[in-house]
């Protein structure tokens, strides 16, 4: 009973270790038919003949370029972020000479007129008040 | 008082008659200066000649002659007669709304000489001028041959057309060498052919209020305009305010609601007369009764108003 007992956990083990040595094995296959087939999915897309003809070169190169773009993005979002900084403390700054209460104290802005139409042309005669009576 | 005088290729002149201040501007064309001179003095003298025929400020007029015995036939000068016939055809083209009997009510008013209006508060407190019933239809009788009219029961005034005559008839005097000319007299126009430059004459609507600027600029080729307005001629009986344009169907002031009316029509008298029967309608009827002539119009509220036709004319004005 002990033997058949200690028989079936080699074996389990064995087992074990089999699948331990497959699974890698097994991604690396499953990743590798995925990356063929998302290449072979790109590659007519954006007319990229070198990537279609060399799947592992231009996984490796499509790679540097998502590492670059990625690199710049963040460039940019650092500077954006030290730029609206910059403009909160300007704005937060008091212009020179002026204060909430010498603002309020300034007179109303005077009504805005009415648009000046263009001046009539000059003229032969006019017509109105009659003052003629025979 | 009556000059003429060479500006460049156009002849100037002026003529003061009828109270008011005749002007024309003629343009050269084929005729030598001073041909164009004489003849613009022979156009001058006609508004001398229509106001010494047809005034009602002198008892001794041939109008005023004839109105001291209204039944009676009168044999008249040439002009008179034509402008008593004038008077009548406009009586019918505006269906009575022009009335030259409302003499009688003028003189109620106690418009019964010039007065002194460009003063301004004008008080008349001896008179009422009180309402009355509208006249019978006016029948005047008038024998070309023998240049002979018969008023009828009541005396009649020419000021609502004789401007607009003297100015038509001038016009004519001139058309016949000097197609392109203006003739203006205290606001009613002929504008005859091109202006100088070989546009069409500008005429400015003047402002009833008393402003300085024109409230439109109309351009006309062969054509006339004139205003009725109340601007200047008004005056108080008995502390009401009046004015010289008068309702046949009341004696009353008419043209409730307006200030002006001015209509552009192709002859200068039929303007007049119908600037007259428009401000007449007042406010409230001058758009039905205005039809499909070019008639603006400016209310007591200051609002200006044109027809479709008038749009047609106005290049500078209510947008």
């Amino acid at each position: 009973m002990t033997d058949l007992r200690c028989e079936a956990l080699e074996r389990a083990k064995r087992r074990r270790a089999r699948r331990r040595r497959a699974t890698p094995f097994a991604v690396s296959a499953a990743v590798a038919i995925g990356g063929v087939g998302a290449l072979a999915w790109v590659a007519p897309r954006t007319g990229a003949a070198d990537v279609a003809a060399s799947p592992a070169s231009a996984s490796s190169k499509l790679a540097a370029q998502l590492s670059a773009a990625a690199t710049t993005l963040h460039r940019l979002e650092s500077t954006l972020a030290a730029q609206q900084g910059q403009i909160a403390a300007i704005a937060s700054e008091p212009i020179p000479g002026t204060s909430s209460s010498a603002m309020a104290a300034l007179p109303p802005l005077p009504a805005i007129p009415a648009p000046i139409s263009v001046a009539p042309p000059a003229v032969h005669a006019t017509t109105g008040a009659s003052s003629a009576v025979p | 008082m009556l000059s003429t005088e060479i500006r460049g290729t156009e002849v100037v002149g002026h003529v003061r008659a009828m109270a008011t201040d005749v002007t024309m501007q003629v343009c050269r064309g084929d005729e030598a200066l001073d041909a164009l001179e004489d003849l613009v003095a022979v156009a001058l003298r006609v508004f001398r000649t229509v106001e010494q025929a047809c005034t009602r400020f002198d008892p001794q007029s041939p109008l005023m002659r004839a109105n001291a015995r209204p039944t009676e036939a009168h044999r008249l000068p040439h002009v008179c007669f034509e402008a008593l016939r004038e008077a009548a055809r406009a009586y019918r083209l505006t269906d009575g709304r022009f009335d030259p009997r409302v003499l009688g009510d003028l003189l109620e008013l106690g418009y019964d000489r010039s007065l002194p209006f460009a003063d301004g508060d004008l008080h008349l407190d001896d008179r009422s001028a009180p309402r009355r019933p509208p006249l019978p239809e006016w029948t005047p009788q008038f024998r070309a041959e023998t240049k002979e009219v018969v008023l009828g029961p009541l005396p009649v005034d020419l000021g609502g057309i004789g401007k607009g005559l003297a100015v038509r008839w001038a016009s004519e005097v001139l058309r016949l060498r000097a197609p392109d000319h203006l003739v203006e007299g205290g606001g009613d126009c002929y504008c005859s052919g091109r202006a100088p430059g070989g546009g069409p004459w500008l005429v400015a609507v003047e402002d009833p209020f008393g402003g300085q600027s024109p409230r439109a600029v109309l351009e006309l080729r062969d054509q006339a305009c004139a205003t009725s307005s109340i601007r200047l001629r008004n005056w108080c009986v008995g502390g009401r305010p009046v004015h010289h344009l008068v309702d046949p169907d009341s004696g009353q002031p008419g043209g409730a609601g307006l200030r002006a009316v001015t209509v552009v029509a192709p002859d200068p008298a039929t303007a007049e007369v119908w600037a007259k029967a428009l401000f007449l309608a007042g406010a409230a009827d001058i758009q039905a009764a205005a039809g499909d002539q070019a008639a603006l119009w400016i209310d007591d509220t200051d609002t200006v108003t044109v027809t479709a036709a008038m749009a047609r004319l106005v290049c500078w004005g209510p947008q």
